[in-house]
């Protein structure tokens, strides 16, 4: 070529190469030059217009062009067949080419499979339930882990967000710790380390929105100037926080509100920007309002931003203050591993900088973990895979079913599969006639699979929302994936489709394999009904997969057992307190109108006027009520001990109660007295410590007199004056943590839960509780309203839902795997027609042929027991972490299941074992 | 009248016909020797009846032209402007040529005396 070539192989704009591809293949071979290079030297020619025309100009012409030789092939085709003999064929197209199936294949074959199955209407709705019940309860638990633990954050970028938490070291047999930063520290890193591209500090915090009609308690985020650029969220009214807003503390008291405060507060005002709210009476200037949808970033979701320059100093200043979390942005090119390495020299920079008041503490490290980590609890994360995992299962069992079915099918249609080869089909053409069939199945059993879904999301997601005190993550819309976000979308629709395509494939592939080699010789003879040979090896087969279905019933049985036992031993235990008719509700007291007199004030007051209300039988107050693992802990020391060596202290849970709060729960006092209205300001500080507690700090020794100093607060030294019952104040399985009583009388709090005992139902004191509160402080919120009843079902929650799930799945599986048992004995039975009724001429008693069924029935199910205990005993050591009071491989559940599997089986084995005793000899033998 | 019979000895002896279509793009080959492949022989149709044709038409009437024996067809050099592939230039066989010359006649005897009444109301 003399001339600059305008196109050719170099040329950057080729015709589209998938046009090519397809055209190359539908046109005959000694086309394929002309024809392909005359459309590229119009492609050429066309240089002048835009890309997408030229594009476009081709597939249409490339789609003619193949729609013309395609009709070219059809109509020599059947001028050939019409003559009965070809003139002069072209040279005949590539076998299984689409270009010959679009002649003589799929269309046929899928007219002739769906008569094939409307003939046996019993086999097709069989399978379809089958594999509509598998894939429905698969993409419905898959929709559930997409959006808990798979779909990407909604943020841009969202691989690049870290959460970067300070690590304690475990130490003094206590685990490792990953803690918030003090704002010094958080300062040091942001000083020391070049990971990041940008970073932020967030904190939360309670406070009062007051001024307003109804006050009430918001969750209050303080945070740094690029938290919202960073995660990339808009204002949908004013602006982010500047950077100056940031710089000196305590100057600009400015908020931005969440889109649902907006809404619901201030009826989304369009003049809100520049407005006054109060915070806790002081008052703040909204500058924005962030965009529908986000709630921040901490757990239970924020309503409202405001910088972190208006902490107060004291806490801005202190090191040793670790409240706030570090969210940072990876440098573009940055991999998460890299930025670990360059956070690997910052431990020493720390202890430099802050070196630790305890030489025998261990020195901080610092990690750095993907944000998407965090969108759920560890413990959801690890039901929902395991429940994946189950519900895969049932999959597999279904498609068990699907290709035993099959395979019975297969068999029972030996002679027509064998007539057809003798009249020339290839092997091929067979297998492609039966994978049709199966795809055909697996679409209607998809498609009804996913109406299934489509029912079943909205229930699995109200069965979650009713655990909602559990999943505490739930309704943070844009960071924790919760349960409300469990949709059927077009994720799991694909999920499905493809989950159909390889169903079909694989369980009908082997089918298909065996049924299109049938045994001619004797398929075709007369009066036998299936061959010897087919009839061993499909039965032994059959046999085979049907042990394995009751192996992972049974698998699936037992971890679902496990489960049931762990909910019913959970549901036993003693949490150490009376939950009947007990109201529960948070009050919070803010900062700028009660100090710590006030607030005592407060607390005597309201409980004094509680306890006379008409249908409460006491009241009583704690900083935190049992199972809510919202409690304080404390350092304690005892001064009349030398200090432990390695200058450790143990740490124990600090309540502060008021009224009779013992009295209320039920907790049993089993030594010494009650602290409460007798001990208070001059009087010497009096506690009451858990039995465990006093067991383990004074064992064998009487702990009433001893005195214990509590690090919290500088509260100092206390005389333990009772020993009451332990519960268990973070979750039941947890147990009792050590915990130590004083009374709010002689310590203030500011925050604290009012617990009421009604007479009968605590709803019916509700609205006197709130007319209570109201006329003590009218500026005051109720929140967090639950009975004690609520508290411990939103506990046991987790395992609850878990159980019910498993169990439903483990139901399924029961009931394929009867189908299995029934289907093959159904068989068994009717091709051994003959011989029972040989053996019944020749004397056999009915007992006689029922024991041959039913040893049929007790070998599959033996070898499917035998197995499926070996599965159980690998599979129930993955429900480890899920199991209280209750080991993975407890014998006695194992027995169970074992026992019903049996029984179903032999529910299965129950009606061809009892039509094999009344096969008629005369009859038997006339068939053949 | 052999030419006209089909070249394959394996059916019926049957008389060969060819449609009008195929009687343009013979008749374009002709013109356009000895360059005639399939880009210049659509533009000859189109710029000479004045006629849109679909592309996948000719190329179909080419590949069943040659498949009846009426053209043949020899491959150029390679060409950078069309990816390195081949002109397929086309010739008319002695068979097609008698075709041609048979459909003409057949048609000219046919018009005998006819445009009057063509041209009647």
């Amino acid at each position: 070529m003399k001339s600059k070539k305008p196109y050719g192989p170099s040329s950057p704009a080729r015709p589209p190469r998938l046009a090519v591809r397809l055209l190359s293949r539908i046109l005959p071979e000694e086309e394929r030059e002309g024809v392909l290079g005359d459309l590229e030297e119009l492609w050429g020619r066309s240089g002048a217009t835009s890309l997408f025309r030229r594009r476009l100009r081709y597939w249409i012409q490339a789609v003619g062009m193949g729609l013309g030789f395609s009709r070219h092939w059809v109509v020599i085709r059947m001028q050939s067949m019409r003559s009965g003999n070809s003139p002069r064929l072209p040279s005949p197209p590539r076998r299984n080419s689409w270009r010959s199936s679009i002649a003589s294949g799929c269309i046929p074959d899928a007219r002739w499979a769906v008569r094939a199955l409307c003939k046996r209407p019993l086999f097709t709705t069989t399978i379809v339930l089958t594999l509509a019940m598998g894939i429905g309860a698969t993409t419905s638990v898959f929709s559930a882990a997409d959006a808990l633990l798979f779909r990407p954050l909604p943020f841009p970028e969202p691989q690049e967000l870290v959460y970067v938490p300070l690590v304690v070291p475990p130490f003094g047999g206590r685990p490792e710790l990953e803690v918030e930063w003090s704002y010094p520290k958080y300062r040091l890193l942001m000083e020391s380390t070049s990971a990041f591209e940008r970073a932020t500090t967030y904190r939360s915090t309670t406070s009062i929105l007051t001024q307003v009609d109804n006050p009430e308690e918001l969750q209050v985020e303080l945070v740094g100037p690029e938290y919202f650029t960073m995660l990339g969220i808009e204002m949908v009214e004013g602006r982010p926080f500047l950077r100056e807003e940031n710089q000196v503390p305590g100057a600009h008291f400015v908020a931005i509100l969440s889109h649902e405060l907006w809404a619901r507060v201030y009826q989304a005002d369009p003049d809100i920007v520049g407005r006054s709210i109060y915070l806790n009476d002081r008052p703040y200037t909204v500058v924005g309002v962030a965009q529908p949808g986000f709630r921040g970033l901490t757990e239970g979701g924020v309503q409202m931003w405001v910088p972190v320059m208006t902490t107060p100093a004291s806490i801005l200043e202190n090191p040793d203050n670790h409240s706030h979390n570090v969210l940072a942005r990876l440098k573009d090119g940055v991999s998460l591993d890299q930025a670990r390495a360059q956070l690997e020299a910052f431990p020493a920079v720390l202890a430099a900088a802050f070196p630790p008041s305890n030489p025998n503490l261990p020195r901080l490290g610092v990690r750095a973990r993907a944000l998407a980590d965090f969108r759920s609890a560890p413990s959801m994360r690890r039901a929902v895979l395991f429940l994946l995992g189950a519900v895969g299962t049932v999959l597999l069992i279904a498609c068990v079913n699907l290709a035993n079915l099959l395979l019975v099918q297969a068999r029972s249609r030996e002679k027509e599969m064998a007539t057809r080869v003798a009249l020339g089909a290839g092997r091929g053409r067979l297998v492609q006639q039966l994978i049709t069939e199966s795809l055909i199945l697996t679409a209607l059993g998809g498609a009804l699979g996913i109406t299934l879904a489509v029912l079943g999301t909205p229930v699995l997601r109200t069965m979650a929302l009713r655990t909602q005190g559990v999943f505490p993550t739930m309704e943070t819309d844009l960071t924790s994936m919760g349960f409300s976000q469990i949709t059927l979308d077009g994720r799991a629709l694909l999920f499905t489709v493809g989950l159909s395509l390889v169903v079909a494939t694989l369980f009908g592939l082997a089918p298909a394999l065996t049924a299109s080699r049938p045994d001619l010789t004797s398929a075709l003879k007369e009066g036998v009904r299936t061959s010897a040979r087919g009839r061993r090896i499909g039965i032994r087969s059959r046999s085979l997969l049907v042990a394995t279905q009751v192996a992972f019933a049974f698998a699936l049985l037992a971890c679902g057992g496990l489960m049931i036992r762990s909910l019913a031993s959970l549901l036993r235990s003693d949490v150490g307190f009376q939950a009947d008719n007990v109201l529960s509700a948070r009050i919070f007291l803010p900062r700028a109108r009660y100090d710590a007199r006030a607030a005592q004030r407060f607390w005597a007051d309201l409980l004094g006027r509680a306890r006379s209300l008409p249908g409460v039988r006491s009241a009583g107050m704690n900083y935190c009520p049992p199972l809510s693992d919202r409690c304080r802990g404390s350092f304690v020391w005892f001064p009349d001990r030398p200090p432990p060596p390695d200058g450790i202290r143990p740490m124990v849970g600090f309540h502060i109660v008021g009224g009779d709060y013992f009295g209320t729960l039920g907790i049993p006092l089993l030594r010494g007295r009650s602290v409460g209205a007798m001990d208070r300001e001059g009087t010497p500080l009096a506690a009451m410590v858990g039995q465990s507690t006093a067991e383990a700090f004074w064992p064998g020794e009487d702990p009433i007199g001893r005195v214990i100093s509590i690090d919290l607060g500088g509260f100092g030294d206390v005389t333990v004056v009772g020993v009451v019952g332990d519960v268990h104040y973070t979750t039941v399985e947890a147990g009792a943590q050590p915990a130590i009583y004083t009374s709010v009388t002689q310590a203030a709090t500011r925050a604290g839960y009012l617990l009421i005992k009604a007479q009968r139902d605590p709803a019916d004191v509700l609205p006197s509780v709130r007319s209570l509160l109201k006329e003590t402080d009218p500026d005051l919120p109720l929140t967090d309203v639950k009975t004690m009843p609520e508290r411990v079902a939103d506990a046991t929650a987790p395992t609850r839902f878990t159980a019910i799930l498993l169990s439903l799945f483990a139901a399924a599986a029961l009931v394929l795997s009867g189908m299995g048992i029934f289907g093959v004995l159904a068989l068994v039975v009717r091709e051994r027609t003959h011989e029972l009724g040989v053996r019944r001429a020749l004397g056999a008693q009915r007992g006689d042929l029922l024991r041959i069924v039913l040893a049929r029935s007790a070998r599959m199910v033996g070898t499917g027991l035998v197995l499926g205990t070996a599965l159980a005993w690998v599979s129930s050591r993955l429900t480890e972490s899920l199991l209280f009071g209750v080991r993975p491989n407890d014998p006695a559940t194992f027995a169970a299941v074992g026992a019903l599997l049996s029984l179903c089986a032999a529910l299965a084995s129950l009606l061809p074992a009892f039509r094999a005793t009344t096969v008629d000899p005369l009859v038997a033998i006339q068939e053949e | 009248m052999t030419a006209l019979l089909t070249k394959s000895g394996t059916g019926p002896l049957k008389r060969q016909s060819i449609g009008e279509f195929e009687q343009l793009v013979l008749l374009s080959i002709l013109r356009l020797r000895p360059e005639a492949y399939g880009i210049p022989i659509l533009d000859e149709i189109q710029k000479r009846t004045g006629r849109s044709v679909r592309r996948a038409a000719v190329y179909v009437a080419l590949h069943r032209l040659e498949e009846k024996g009426l053209v043949r067809s020899r491959l150029g050099d390679p060409r950078p402007e069309r990816g390195g592939r081949a002109r397929k230039y086309y010739e008319v066989e002695a068979a097609g040529k008698v075709l041609l010359r048979e459909s003409r006649a057949a048609l000219l005897v046919m018009w005998k005396g006819i445009e009057p009444q063509l041209n009647e109301p």
